[in-house]
């Protein structure tokens, strides 16, 4: 298996947030994650990142354990993440941000080519290349944090809420994107508000409730969004 | 008008160490989140063992410098190695940790050298301007040292990184950076800062135990009018600092000498809560 999470549990202090998942996520596939609000979602990302330490349970990635491992050593397994609220470093030039996501690299004349390549694959961010990257809009700010994302070569990228926040026409830029990204061979587990994007490009969907997966299905096995709309406000 | 300059001079060259020991504190604080206090002894510390360096082992005054800079070092990555990072997440307790730290290496030096003042011999004569030549090469090593920081921080990898995690620390360590070996290489950084502050002063005044609490306030207070991650804000604040401390010392009172920091803090964070030049 691809990912494999075994009866995960996870507390903040006393409060349990995680409280026994169990999920297989497929390799190259858009994996749906939905839940209300504190059912842990982001949570269950940032545990498998390395960001949070799960108290019991296992985390399996192609085959090695990664509980217990650092964020930078699961990042070089592959396994990278687009936090929510549009995480860049402000105060650096767009380029500074991409040349962060090839930090664990050393060829700087290959990092220099996909630097290159991210502008042209991103023609807003070659446009802007110099610029600081507060000064990008919403949405500009999301492609520069989905190509840092890219830079770092990962097989299985676990995305936050990439629509947060943007207008609806470009969500349907996100939706675009991360479609594009998958057809190109990457693995995507997707935390989304948005139903109607989440469903539309999802190939599996996980609902997250109270800690645990409530069920799973694939995304065309739901009657709909209402349906959907029903169990993922805990309806 | 020359004891204008003379006191502006004087002022420039304390508040090149209050500049100093503040850059190094304004680093740690603003990414490893620790009000290092220790820097403080760290500041006498390294003061003590150049000294003796210098008197006993008779190694020139420069490489005095670089070991009092090492030693500050040493001990910035000892404490943040077994002490701050243990209690990471954990504010309160760091805080304690480092003013532990701060009263401990201030009685340990008391006990080991007693309180009695040493001299630090001369190592340059002569002087330029009514400036000695010593007092110069307070401000011109200082000014060096900043320019160093500041292009390590710009310019190396470990630099980007350090002011990555400085922005936005989860983004960071999802993106390959150690915050472990980022925090190292702060503490580090800030130890020999103050390590260096320490050298630089002790042949300008006396060495003694308790000599690491005035520049360690006064560099608080630099770090707070400057705002944190600032490199401009805490040069410009420091040696502010120095030349107001100096020009109230000759022209208002010296008996308020190391007060008029605090009235001068007190009356910028009334209307500037942030500071001068950052947050606070």
């Amino acid at each position: 298996m691809f990912l494999s999470i075994r009866d995960l549990y996870v507390n903040y202090g006393k409060f349990e947030v995680l409280k026994g998942v169990s999920m297989e996520i497929e390799e190259g596939k858009i994996s749906l994650l939905l839940g209300a609000n504190g059912s842990g979602k982001s949570t269950l990302l940032k545990t498998i990142s390395g960001l949070n330490r799960p108290l019991s349970g296992s985390i399996w990635f192609q085959e090695t354990r990664l509980n217990g491992m650092a964020s930078y050593d699961i990042l070089r397994l592959g396994v990278a993440q687009i936090l929510e609220g549009r995480r860049i470093f402000p105060h650096m030039t767009v380029v500074e941000n991409l040349e962060l996501g090839a930090y664990s690299r050393r060829n700087k004349r290959e990092i220099a080519r996909e630097i290159e390549a991210m502008c042209e694959r991103f023609p807003i961010l070659g446009k802007k290349r110099k610029e600081q990257s507060s000064n990008l809009s919403g949405g500009e700010q999301q492609t520069l944090v989905i190509a840092l994302a890219l830079m770092t070569k990962a097989k299985l990228l676990l995305m936050d809420e990439p629509s947060q926040g943007l207008s609806p026409l470009l969500v349907n830029e996100v939706a675009d994107t991360i479609t594009g990204l998958n057809k190109d061979g990457l693995s995507i587990v997707l935390v989304e508000h948005n139903l109607r994007l989440g469903l539309s490009i999802a190939d599996q969907v996980y609902v997250l409730e109270n800690g645990k997966i409530a069920f799973d299905a694939s995304s065309k096995d739901l009657s709909g969004v209402e349906y959907a709309q029903k169990i993922y406000l805990g309806g | 008008m020359d004891t204008l300059l003379l006191q502006i001079g004087n002022g420039l060259i304390i508040g090149s160490i209050y500049a100093l020991v503040a850059l190094g504190i304004n680093v740690i604080w603003s990414i490893a989140d620790v009000p290092d206090f220790s820097q403080g002894a760290i500041f006498v510390v390294s003061a003590y063992i150049s000294y003796f360096a210098v008197t006993l082992a008779k190694i020139p005054y420069v490489l005095a410098l670089v070991l009092g800079m090492c030693v500050g070092s040493f001990m910035a990555f000892i404490f943040e190695r077994f002490l701050y990072r243990r209690w990471r997440g954990a504010g309160r307790v760091q805080l304690l940790c480092a003013i532990a730290l701060f009263f401990l290496w201030t009685n340990v030096v008391n006990a080991l050298w007693t309180a009695k003042a040493k001299m630090f011999p001369a190592y340059l004569k002569g002087s330029m301007f009514g400036f000695s030549y010593m007092r110069i090469a307070v401000v011109v090593v200082a000014a060096i040292l900043f320019v160093l920081v500041y292009l390590f921080i710009m310019k190396t990898k470990i630099g980007k990184a350090i002011r990555a995690a400085s922005q936005e620390s989860e983004a960071a360590q999802v993106l390959g950076i150690n915050i472990n070996t980022v925090n190292s290489v702060v503490f580090m950084l800030g130890g020999a800062l103050s390590g260096a502050a320490g050298v630089l002063v002790s042949p300008l005044y006396a060495i003694f135990p308790t000599m690491g609490d005035l520049p360690l306030l006064k560099a608080l207070v630099v770090v707070i009018l400057g705002g944190f991650g600032t490199v401009g804000g805490v040069l410009i604040c420091g040696l502010g600092l120095g030349v107001l401390e100096t020009l109230g010392a000759g022209y208002l009172s010296s008996a308020y000498q190391h007060g008029y920091a605090f009235v001068i803090l007190i009356i910028v964070l009334t209307f500037l809560p942030k500071g001068l030049f950052g947050k606070v």
